[in-house]
């Protein structure tokens, strides 16, 4: 079965309400076509977990797609705060479910191997465990009676990942494995896998190199093609974050008018070919640099 | 002191935490942290190992560290995968992290989580990531904040994300060092107390500048970085990038971030090899 299909289909499995699970780590690895298109048809009430939500995150704020984050950070790394997430969460339109990274990677990993709960020693002492009365419980130790969090299972709806290349059965390959958390845990906890990739190959180009399949057809739903599908954020190792468009987004969200003024300029764009028109070469090949070295 | 200056102390005073056992994690949204890591490895602690953005331990300056993972192939010998760097610090295999909270109390409680005003309003900050697990599981935290006044080091913090309680003596876990543009202190399990001011500072503005109490057992100064550890700083951080830290400093050291000429080898040789 051929799953390869273009965003607008692939987003047509998530509905309004849904719980979507995004790769995202900063100002790394999110995957943008998949997250442009949930603007494009005004999805409404999703609940979204990242590992650390980066700009992604911030669009779909400021354009009322998420009324909850449940994760243990919203952050461009060096380029600082998501105003338009700190505003939702101010005016009371998006509900942060803060926990820390260890609770949510418990409860992420005990939904991806079917356990009651996750455990942690994090968060212990903080005021992040009251806030979660039906999902963090402080249990002893049956061995030692260490007090320590269980953390109950989570299982989203739905993830978006990004990957460099999956062939049409949806066999996904990373190229040299894969760092991110997301992807090793993702597939595995949620009920639907949708994949951006890179580049399309063929079944038998994905046999040369059985290694490098990182999550197999069975587990994939969708396959969408995006090359360069992480900018504005990096892709490791191909490309580069855009220091500029991180720059321009930081001066322009200081303003919601502005801010979504250049959401929609880029949600414009109905294919990923056209959004990296809209970017343009000088921007793109920007990003497959990086910095003289000293 | 000047801001570069005081940008320039905080990393030194940070980098003097670090010895030749440590493991140190460092993420890419605190540069003053990391000039910190880098510098120890060519200063004084050569054999402590940095993890930063999943690279273990690049021979890279500051500027290539924070174009991420992508920017450091050929700088390191080892990508760790993300959920391996946790279990890290949950085995206590990382020793040693820096945070840099909007909050911190005197018994080394961080917030980072919301700050609620006089007038009843939420401000709402990033969330934590780790913070709340390193600073109960890890050997050794240190936190750092860079505008030392009275809203930052309250007398008790408006959000616990972190919990404090640490005490390098008596070896209960939590942060037990803050160190900030100003000041040094320890946490102890008598509360926070005064280990140096920096050259310059007087004590009755810095107790009139700081929320939560504090005792001094001795007045001292802090050590001011050496041409030695100036050297390496310069080394690792040649174009002073740990400044984007720093409020008075951060849009001048974006810029020079910016205006850095595009290295002449590309992040990867274009397509993926196969």
């Amino acid at each position: 079965m051929d799953k390869i299909m273009p965003a607008s289909e692939a987003a047509s499995l998530i509905r309004d309400g849904d719980h979507v699970a995004v790769q995202s780590m900063g100002t790394q690895g999110i995957p943008m076509l998949m997250v442009r298109e949930l603007i494009r048809q005004h999805r409404r009430e999703l609940t979204i977990t990242s590992v650390v939500a980066g700009i992604g995150i911030d669009w779909l704020s400021f354009k009322g797609v998420m009324s909850r984050f449940c994760g243990p950070i919203v952050s461009m790394e060096r380029f600082g705060l998501c105003q338009g997430f700190r505003r939702g969460v101010q005016a009371g339109l998006i509900e942060f479910e803060e926990y820390s990274e260890t609770g949510i990677l418990a409860r992420l990993s005990a939904g991806s191997r079917n356990l009651p709960f996750g455990i942690t020693r994090g968060m212990i002492g903080t005021d992040l465990p009251a806030l979660h009365p039906d999902t963090i419980a402080e249990i002893a130790d049956p061995f030692t009676g260490e007090r320590v969090l269980a953390c109950r299972a989570l299982r989203p709806d739905v993830c978006l990942l990004h990957a460099h290349r999956a062939d049409p059965l949806g066999n996904i390959q990373y190229e040299g494995g894969t760092i991110w958390p997301d992807v090793q845990i993702y597939p595995k906890a949620c009920g639907k896998t949708i994949v951006t990739v890179e580049e399309i190959v063929s079944e038998d180009e994905v046999r040369e190199r059985p290694h490098e399949t990182v999550i197999p057809h069975f587990a994939v739903d969708a396959v969408v093609h995006a090359p360069q599908g992480c900018h504005p954020t990096s892709f490791f190792p191909g490309y580069v974050y855009d220091e500029a468009f991180h720059e321009q987004w930081v001066a322009v969200s200081r303003d919601p008018a502005e801010a979504i003024a250049m959401i929609d300029r880029f949600c414009a764009a109905a294919t990923q070919v056209e959004y990296l028109e809209l970017v343009g070469e000088p921007a793109l090949a920007s990003t497959r640099n990086w910095k003289e070295l000293a | 002191m000047s801001p570069s200056e005081r940008a320039a102390l905080i990393a030194c005073r940070l980098a003097r935490e670090i010895s030749d056992e440590d493991v140190v994690g460092v993420g890419l949204g605190t540069p003053l942290a990391l000039a910190a890591a880098l510098m120890a490895r060519r200063s004084h602690a050569t054999g402590s190992h940095l993890l930063v953005a999943g690279a273990l331990s690049p021979d890279a300056d500051l500027a290539r560290c924070l174009g991420g993972a992508a920017a450091l192939a050929g700088a390191t010998a080892a990508f760790v995968p993300h959920v391996l760097t946790m279990e890290m610090a949950e085995r206590r295999a990382m020793t040693l992290q820096f945070l840099r909270p909007a909050e911190v109390d005197g018994a080394g409680n961080a917030n980072t989580s919301r700050i609620v005003a006089g007038d009843g309003s939420v401000r709402r900050l990033p969330g934590g990531l780790a913070l709340a697990d390193v600073a109960r599981i890890l050997p050794r935290i240190v936190l750092y904040h860079t505008d030392h006044r009275p809203r930052s080091l309250p007398a008790r913090v408006s959000f616990i994300t972190s919990a404090g309680g640490g005490d390098a003596l008596a070896g209960t876990l939590g942060p037990v060092r803050l160190v900030t543009d100003r000041a040094v202190f320890e946490f102890t399990s008598r509360g926070a107390r005064l280990q140096s001011l920096h050259p310059g500072e007087e004590i009755d503005r810095l107790r009139d500048d700081t929320g939560f109490t504090f005792a001094v057992d001795e007045l001292r100064v802090t050590e001011a970085p050496t041409a030695a550890e100036l050297a390496a700083l310069h080394r690792v951080d040649p174009h002073a990038l740990r400044e984007l830290e720093l409020r008075a400093t951060r849009d001048a050291a974006a810029g020079r971030l910016a205006g850095l000429p595009a290295s002449a080898q590309a992040v990867d040789a274009g397509a993926p090899a196969r």
